[in-house]
């Protein structure tokens, strides 16, 4: 059976990511449940034995209902941080992606729900400015500045946080 | 601390980084004990480490050599069987300039030791033919190594056995 690429010990867990930038007029769309206090771009993880893009394609016809054609990654994030007294070890391939034409866009509500192990997912188009993304707390916060202004090149960074 | 290594029956999900050590048309390997094939050096990415630390740590422990300004020139999503595994790598290889104490010269050039095992390392003509030739694994780096990119290059590698 595949399993998501999530290997935890007591205390530690390495993840890997698989998420999509879409922006459109101005905004991003993210995502997030309820309780969780901060919001995230939309994609999730690959299976053993599945690439990254795969992952993310199944992702969005599992969550969104929606077809995603994406390319090489954007950013590439080796990020560590603390969530719920917990150590993570994460790494992320962001992948920029037009919208899919099913993804509809409407601003100030969510323009999508989905629920998932009795969790109900909540998408959102999220103003593409600093002081929203602040606002919101889309994580992770290091990467606000290249979520705004794509890097010119692909990117590699590693950071706590 | 543990390496970035998850097994599950035949399945193996890893991650790893490797130098990308050229110098005058030549490629570095590495052969562990009489292994029938060679790798880039390199090794293990540890819980809590990034691909950048552990490629710092690696030059160190297995040549000896501390390196300035690695260089990410591929990360690969590499799919493929070894030692009867079915490998899931994520391959971060680093362009890394030739440490100085690392002789140029024909047969093995240095010898090191990691986990109880011998390393030799020996320089090989960066060909796709010659690279083959010494069963340079993973196959994905057989063609990858004489024109480097400029920023990094991600990709997903499939053998066709896996």
């Amino acid at each position: 059976m595949a399993v998501d690429l999530s290997f935890s010990t007591s205390k530690e867990h390495f993840n890997v990511r698989s998420a999509a930038i879409i922006r459109q007029h101005d905004h991003i769309l993210c995502t997030s449940f309820e309780g969780l206090g901060f919001w995230f771009l939309p994609g999730g993880r690959p299976k053993r034995g599945e690439t990254s893009v795969e992952g993310l394609k199944r992702e969005f016809r599992e969550e969104l209902n929606a077809k995603i054609e994406v390319d090489a990654p954007h950013i590439i994030a080796e990020s560590f941080f603390d969530l719920h007294d917990e150590r993570y070890h994460e790494l992320a391939l962001y992948y920029v992606a037009e919208c899919p034409p099913e993804v509809r866009f409407v601003t100030d509500q969510d323009c999508h729900t989905h629920e998932e192990e009795g969790r109900i997912y909540r998408y959102r188009w999220i103003e593409l400015n600093g002081p929203t993304l602040k606002q919101f707390d889309l994580q992770p916060r290091a990467l606000h500045a290249h979520f705004i202004d794509l890097p010119p090149l692909p990117l590699h960074i590693v950071f706590e946080g | 601390m543990s390496n970035l290594t998850f097994d599950e029956g035949i399945e193996r999900v890893n991650v790893r980084c490797a130098g990308i050590i050229r110098h005058e048309d030549h490629v570095l390997v590495v052969r562990e004990d009489d292994d029938d094939f060679v790798c880039l050096p390199g090794g293990r990415v540890q819980r809590g480490e990034s691909s950048l630390d552990a490629i710092h740590r690696e030059m160190d422990e297995e040549l000896n050599a501390r390196i300035e300004a690695p260089q990410l020139r591929y990360m690969l999503e590499n799919f493929f069987w070894r030692y009867g595994k079915r490998f899931h790598e994520f391959g971060f290889y680093y362009e890394i300039e030739k440490p100085v104490h690392v002789p140029f010269e024909k047969g093995v050039c240095m010898t090191g030791e990691d986990d109880g095992k011998t390393l030799s390392f020996e320089w090989v003509h960066n060909s796709p033919d010659a690279l083959v030739e010494i069963n340079l694994h993973p196959f994905a780096m057989r063609s990858r190594l004489v024109e480097l990119p400029q920023a990094f290059v991600h990709e997903c590698v499939i053998d066709p056995d896996y």
